[in-house]
């Protein structure tokens, strides 16, 4: 799991910005034509110019809605290390924004989605100067999923391609879901940024539950997330460890490990997998990359019995 | 021993680089909307859009650098003269503390995200709150009273924050919390200005009519009594122009530290050493500072977004040790 | 023009510091406070401007209330040089002097012609010219409590207050203050100083008031207050009282 923030980085050169800008100018003086007219009309239908300002909410943004009328996302979908699942290329071929709000000001936007946590004076300064902004709470389970996919479907007018990717999830997530050996489910121990410990009513258990596991804050039985001292781990015998991925800061239960005697026995007999934070931070369609791992994992186990 | 410069002179010259460095931060943005794209803009037919930025992004960020630093530079100074301590500054009395409590638990508790304005509505509170405590237990005692108050009620409030911190419900909440206490004055709207900037003028004044009494303070408390000086009224003056004004500001930016430490400790030689002079110069000073640092914030685009806090702590603590090596011999006198 | 106490008293928590004191000094006088340490002189003159709460007792300015005056007219009235030397911040002699005038001056205006006829006045008094640039904090122990002085004198009250202004000096510049003092009064100013030397006590004071635990013992000429009885009783010293210098 982790927590982002609104970071300032150089994106696209100044020159995309000013080709755009020639580039409709033309198209609509220089054509004059019934192009110019369905864009209008469609416009007071469907927004055409939507701005991303988090993380998640790009990510269901480039599921539904052509890339055509996607203004900007973030910058951070833009990162290796938090690409949505199989939306890698589409995200390198868009605008981006910083979560600034003249940034976005001068993208011209007609919608604007963002979460309810971050880039709040932004968000805050534009719902002021009268942009329809619809905000996102972040995602607790897999029924919030589709409660937001359903939503965004509605606002940017495409509730058929929303139903879609929901009918398409579900899919997936049973046919993953049907791999999975039964049994009860053994722990799986991640601990996360600022040594925190995900326990029921999380959505990173929510995700860790479907690829069949359950979490180290299950297992200690606590809500919401907390710090776990690892002396604590050690009354757990847990079936699956977390590895630091190779382009992830955070220390995982691994690296911690190395610095515990006491952890560095267990570190050796249980089998580790590395699980991309990107796929455990929305309650999204990514989360099908955790699960896939999991359930992977699950099957390993089983056949090493 | 004359300052090198006249005293009119100084003002002149601090309020012209005060104005200049305003000019640079209007014209000033993000790498994708800085200036070319702005004249861009209003070339290719979106002056619409231009202006609005100018107006309603620019205009409130440019002016709250300015105010804010003006204030913390004028408090530093009266702080400063009152306490007859060259290492006071506004925070030494717990105000921002406070202020940052009350916002703090804004955003804490939800409140700001159902009313924007609830955040720094309720940092307002907090360094009223903290104004009155300040008040009742100082009548009795003097400046050390006063001064080991501000660290009770500074220590108080930090202890609150980090217990919000610590049992914040999710680590968003989390981070929203530690963002806001870098300070800022990215994104403020001119909501923000309309609701500080009035405050913030209300302790300018307050602070203002304390001028003279500095001077006389020089002397000790019983010399400048026996001068005729009205010490609670002064004390009174003091304290609670620096609690509004400062109280308002932070509450609108965040934590912003060392402006008004350092500022007056620049230009004490300056003014002559005279307390009073040094409130005017002070806030000219401060308001050129922050804007500087506030356009430093914009064009230097390292990894993250620089926190303007962030930025005058990383200046201005290194700086201000250099400035006490320098003037160590002095300080023992 | 006399101010006067009547049965002044100070206590604090229940302890007296001051007990019934009733004192006087009147234009073109020259007063000393003495008697040993803990006596309450310093007490009792901070009790008379008001800088101290008093418990008990009156203090009057040529028959009418002192205290209660506005702060600004008893500053007028009277000034006081505190035994504080320390002066906060590099200033020039020149500014110190020139705070003097704080209790003539209001609002927002600089220092007026009158202002600086009056420090320069003081500075004369107490030949002290040529320090007006340098930074107080880097004056030598006399030269510093001259311009102190200077500071008191620019008030130009016609009353002066002084808790020990001869306190860590040589003798040279002991007697150069007292005799500053003296050259004040003849000006018709009336002056009541704390002081700790007996000669020079005895030597330039027209009138002496010993104090001894809070309360006034004596109060007369240098010559009946300074028995030998009496200097051995409060004092607690045995021998002859200090010898007169002519």
């Amino acid at each position: 799991m982790t927590f982002w923030r609104h970071t300032s980085r150089r994106s696209a050169p100044q020159a995309n910005a000013m080709a755009r800008v020639f580039a409709r100018m033309t198209a609509c003086l220089g054509l004059f034509s019934a192009l110019c007219l369905t864009n209008a009309a469609d416009a007071q239908a469907r927004p055409q110019r939507i701005v991303s300002m988090n993380l998640c909410t790009d990510e269901l943004l480039m599921r539904i809605v052509d890339p055509s009328r996607i203004a900007s996302i973030t910058y951070l979908s833009q990162q290796p290390i938090n690409a949505p699942l199989g939306l890698g290329q589409i995200a390198s071929k868009l605008e981006v924004n910083h979560g600034l709000a003249e940034e976005v000001l001068m993208q011209e936007p007609d919608l604007i989605l963002a979460g309810r946590f971050a880039a709040t004076t932004a968000v805050s300064l534009l719902r002021k100067l009268s942009y329809p902004i619809i905000t996102f709470d972040p995602e607790l389970t897999l029924d919030d999923m589709r409660a937001n996919i359903r939503k965004l479907g509605e606002a940017v007018g495409e509730s058929a391609r929303a139903e879609q990717v929901i009918i398409d999830f579900e899919a997936r997530l049973s046919e993953l879901q049907a791999q999975i050996p039964p049994g009860e489910k053994p722990v799986f121990a991640d601990i996360g940024v600022n040594n925190f410990v995900a326990g029921e009513n999380t959505l990173y258990t929510h995700i860790v539950n479907a690829g069949g596991y359950r979490t180290l804050g299950q297992a200690l039985g606590f809500d919401g997330f907390r710090n776990v001292p690892l002396e604590e781990v050690l009354s757990i015998k847990p079936a699956l460890m977390s590895t630091a991925t190779p382009w992830t800061n955070p220390p995982s239960m691994s690296t911690l490990a190395l610095g515990h005697p006491a952890l560095r026995e267990m570190v050796k007999q249980i089998p580790q997998v590395a699980i991309p934070e990107r796929y455990t931070t929305c309650g999204a369609p990514s989360a099908l990359g955790a699960v896939e791992i999991l359930v992977n994992a699950r099957k390993a186990a089983e056949a090493r019995q | 021993m004359k300052p090198p410069l006249p005293y009119p002179v100084l003002i002149i010259a601090l309020a012209t680089l005060m104005a200049l460095l305003a000019f640079l931060s209007m014209l000033v943005g993000p790498a994708t909307a800085g200036t070319f794209e702005l004249f861009d803009m209003l070339n290719h037919g979106k002056a619409d859009t231009a202006w609005m930025i100018m107006r309603e992004v620019r205009f409130p960020r440019t002016a709250l650098a300015m105010l804010v630093g003006m204030t913390l530079g004028m408090a530093g100074a009266a702080l400063q003269g009152f306490l007859r301590n060259p290492l006071a500054d506004p925070g030494i009395i717990g105000v921002s503390p406070a202020a940052s409590l009350g916002a703090v638990l804004a955003l804490y508790t939800g409140l700001s995200t159902v009313m924007p304005l609830a955040l720094p509505l309720m940092g307002i509170v907090g360094a009223l709150l903290c104004a009155l405590i300040l008040q009742g237990l100082a009548r009795r005692g003097g400046v050390l009273t006063l001064v080991l108050a501000g660290v009770a009620v500074s220590s108080l409030c930090a202890a609150l924050m980090s217990m919000a911190l610590n049992l914040s419900p999710n680590p968003y909440a989390a981070a929203e919390i530690m963002f806001w206490l870098m300070g800022s004055v990215t994104d403020r709207s001119m909501d923000h200005l309309l609701l500080a900037g009035p405050l913030m003028l209300i302790g300018w004044v307050m602070l203002g009519l304390s001028a003279r009494s500095l001077d006389a303070l020089s002397l000790g408390e019983e010399a400048a009594a026996g001068l005729g000086l009205n010490i609670s009224r002064t004390r009174t003056l003091v304290i609670t122009g620096t609690a509004i004004s400062v109280g308002a500001g932070t509450a609108v930016t965040g934590g912003i530290g060392f402006i008004g430490l350092v500022v007056p400790h620049l230009l004490r030689p300056l003014v002559g050493h005279t307390p009073s002079r040094l409130l005017l110069a002070s806030a000219l000073g401060g308001g050129a500072l922050l804007l500087a640092a506030d356009i430093l914030v914009r064009v230097l685009m390292l990894g993250s977004e620089l926190k303007l806090g962030v930025l005058t702590a990383l200046i201005g603590a290194p700086f201000f040790l250099w400035l006490i090596f320098r003037a160590r011999t002095e300080l023992e006198s | 023009m006399k101010l006067e106490t009547n049965n002044l008293s100070v206590s604090i928590r229940g302890r007296q510091l001051v007990a019934d004191a009733s004192i006087e000094v009147a234009s073109g006088e020259l007063v000393g406070l003495i008697g040993p340490n803990g006596a309450g002189k310093s007490t009792l003159l901070r009790a008379m401007l008001g800088i101290r709460e008093r418990s008990a007792g009156t203090v009057t300015l040529d028959g009418k209330d002192f205290l209660s005056l506005p702060s600004r007219e008893r500053a007028q009235s009277v000034a006081f040089l505190p035994q504080e030397r320390r002066v906060e911040w590099r200033l020039p002699a020149y500014d110190i002097v020139m705070l003097g005038r704080y209790p003539h001056q209001s609002g927002f205006g600089g220092p007026t012609p009158d202002d600086r006829a009056a420090v320069d006045r003081a500075l004369d008094a107490v030949d002290g010219r040529k320090l007006v640039d340098r930074p107080v904090a880097v004056l030598s122990g006399g030269e510093r409590t001259r311009i102190l002085l200077a500071r008191a004198l620019a008030v130009e009250a016609p009353l002066l207050l002084v808790d020990e202004p001869i306190a860590a000096l040589d003798p040279y510049h002991q007697l150069h203050v007292m005799e500053i003092l003296r050259e004040r009064t003849r000006t018709g100013v009336g002056v009541l100083a704390i002081i700790h030397d007996l000669a020079l006590a005895e030597r330039f004071m027209d009138r002496l008031i010993l104090m001894d635990g809070g309360r006034i013992v004596a109060d007369g000429t240098p010559n009946s207050v300074l028995t030998p009885e009496r200097v051995a009783a409060v004092y607690r010293i045995a021998g002859a009282p200090p010898s007169r210098i002519p």
